[in-house]
């Protein structure tokens, strides 16, 4: 688990990070999982929407509630050598999507930018709500 | 003759006894459920253009992700953790 999730979960969750890395389950019925443990899976769903991670990066997409999505992506600066991160959470407002940067940069984001992060949402929604929770995403109901 | 310009006790006037006399405002039933209606389909529309918004629409996203994980969830679903330990028991 990154870093970043293992942070945030620690903030939501509260509990200390000494779960074993979780894989997807295949076949599900899913075993009952806590909160974080799901989120870890949707997690892992959420890195692939963006195409390839490159080899020795690591990258977290998810949605932390219903008003705060988050990504992170963290790789080694090719120039320097080092690790390096970037965090970006965006924040639901009733007047737009507010992307909050580290080094408090606030801005609301348009155009392209929001049609991307609402493409990649509802991408997330969609497998999400399949491969987790095995629902139908436009029903919200179980699938048999 | 009855001097007419003196005032006597009848004459006071007596401001709190007035205002015990004179009824509050009040709208009749039909009106209040009718502003009741009104009051909820504003609601209603407000909450339906902002799901039409971009940010409407990924918020409803991210309520119905946190639903269906509270739903599956163990530690939201159970009360009573030892009653269904077995049930719920997380392999290694």
């Amino acid at each position: 688990m990154s870093n970043i999730l293992k942070k945030v979960l620690q903030l939501v969750v509260g509990e200390p990070n000494t779960l074993p890395l979780l894989t997807m389950p295949k076949n599900r019925p899913l075993k009952r999982m806590t909160e974080r443990e799901l989120l870890q899976l949707e997690s892992e769903i959420g890195a692939t929407l963006f195409g390839d991670v490159p080899a020795g990066n690591r990258r977290e997409f998810f949605c932390l509630d219903e008003k705060t999505w988050i990504w992170h992506e963290q790789g080694k600066n090719p120039k320097t050598g080092k690790v390096e991160g970037q965090t970006i959470r965006y924040e639901v407002h009733d007047k737009g999507i507010l992307k909050v940067q580290e080094g408090a940069r606030y801005s609301f984001i348009e155009g392209e930018e929001l049609r991307n992060l609402v493409a990649a949402t509802t991408m997330y929604y969609e497998r999400v709500a399949r491969e987790i929770y095995q629902r139908d995403p436009h029903t919200g109901q179980k699938l048999v | 003759m009855e001097n007419l310009t003196t005032f006597n006790d009848q004459d006071r006037i007596d401001l709190h006894a007035a205002s015990q006399r004179v009824a509050s405002p009040a709208v009749g039933r039909e009106r209040a459920i009718e502003a009741e209606a009104k009051m909820l389909a504003e609601q209603k529309k407000r909450t339906e253009e902002f799901l039409r918004t971009e940010q409407g629409r990924i918020g409803e996203l991210g309520r119905l992700l946190k639903t269906y994980r509270q739903e599956e969830a163990i530690d939201a679903l159970v009360t009573k953790k030892d009653e269904f330990q077995g049930e719920y028991e997380l392999s290694a």
